[in-house]
């Protein structure tokens, strides 16, 4: 349990990729890598401002952290903080790495899941576990995952796929795909 | 509406029952030693697990609406929503022994939740247009995370209500049902 922790990366290095993939996705031109810390840091706090997701979002990123270092009590308070300022739930087994756009909030991931760099999390998302499974799923870069889709089992999710809203997947998906409905299945490809 | 909040449980046997199946649910030690023991227990959920301080909450409101206390449901209800996004409204009877994973929920109208069962995230049990009558939801149902069951109906004991499944029409005991509109793709045997 202690060794996964420090697999969450460096609270710096993800607040700035987060902040580089959210201002991009929301149209804004910002470039993370020769920005100077404190313009990074400016643009970080004008998302929280603006942005619905991204004050809980910074909140996670600094309680998996402190977790990774044996800080006791203020991870569950940041954790009950982004449950009631964006309703993110996410616990602590799960990866998540640098560059991630959660778009408004009102997301649930639970279970030993993984999601890379790029990928978009509309509102009313779960990712988890099915039934006597501790593993979640894997989401590869670039990742769309639609409002209300539920990605629920044991299984990888490729680069680039679009999963549909309300979609209910529990079987691997290939890279570039765009699946929908419940079960989800292909249904087009970029 | 007085006869129908006789219906709620009492708060100390709705908690402990609850703790209970949450322990169970979490893969944790369900049989409390003494009350002192069930006290730490419930308190130790209230700390580690996303919704059950909610749930707490929510039961103390529901003892308190069966006495007639004014006021102090309706801020419980707010704290509810605030901590973990339950909204359970006051016509919603939930016997003793329920696991909410992590809130996120809505239960509103005349419903009925059996013990046992599971509420996942983005869960709504409720009404369908011009009926106050909502479900009546056995016991140990297991509803999947974004399922919505409204209307007039019945979901059977023991049946596994899927993710995303759209429940319109009543269920029967211990089957699974998914899709949307729902369909039950496993019966009993």
């Amino acid at each position: 349990m202690h060794a996964h922790r420090q697999l969450h990366p460096p609270f710096w290095e993800a607040v700035k990729k987060d902040t580089h993939v959210v201002s991009f996705h929301r149209g804004e031109y910002f470039e993370s890598a020769d920005a100077s810390p404190w313009y990074i840091a400016y643009r970080a706090l004008r998302l929280m401002w603006v942005s619905d997701a991204f004050f809980a979002q910074v909140a996670y990123r600094a309680r998996m952290r402190l977790r990774a270092r044996g800080v006791p009590v203020i991870p569950r308070l940041l954790h009950k903080l982004s449950m009631m300022t964006s309703q993110v739930s996410i616990d602590e087994m799960v990866v998540i790495h640098p560059g991630v756009n959660i778009a408004h909030g009102q997301v649930v991931i639970g279970g030993l899941s993984e999601i890379k760099s790029g990928c978009v999390i509309s509102p009313w998302v779960s990712i988890g576990l099915q039934a006597g499974n501790l593993k979640g799923p894997t989401i590869h870069e670039n990742v769309f995952i639609g409002s209300g889709a539920k990605l629920l089992g044991e299984f990888e999710v490729g680069a680039g796929a679009v999963i549909g809203s309300q979609a209910m997947v529990n079987r691997d998906v290939p890279a570039g795909a765009t699946v929908g409905g419940i079960p989800a299945k292909v249904i087009g490809n970029s | 509406m007085q006869g129908l909040f006789a219906q709620h449980p009492g708060f100390r046997i709705a908690v402990l029952a609850d703790a209970r199946v949450t322990c169970h649910q979490r893969g944790e030690r369900h049989d409390f030693r003494s009350g002192r023991d069930a006290f730490f227990q419930v308190l130790r959920l209230m700390w580690v697990s996303d919704a059950f301080t909610a749930h707490v909450a929510y039961r103390l409101r529901a003892a308190m609406l069966r006495r007639g206390v004014p006021v102090l449901p309706r801020m419980l209800h707010r704290f509810c929503m605030r901590n973990a996004q339950v909204s359970i409204g006051p016509g919603v009877v939930m016997q003793p022994g329920v696991y909410i994973v992590h809130g996120q929920i809505v239960l509103d109208g005349l419903v009925e939740i059996g013990s046992g069962t599971v509420i996942s995230p983005w869960v709504t049990i409720g009404l369908r247009g011009g009926d106050i009558q909502g479900p009546i939801v056995g016991t140990g149902v297991n509803i999947g995370t974004g399922a919505k069951i409204i209307g007039p109906i019945e979901v059977g004991h023991d049946a596994l209500i899927g993710a995303n499944a759209v429940v319109t029409t009543s269920i029967p005991n211990a089957v699974t049902a998914v899709g949307m509109p729902a369909r039950v793709v496993k019966s009993a045997d």
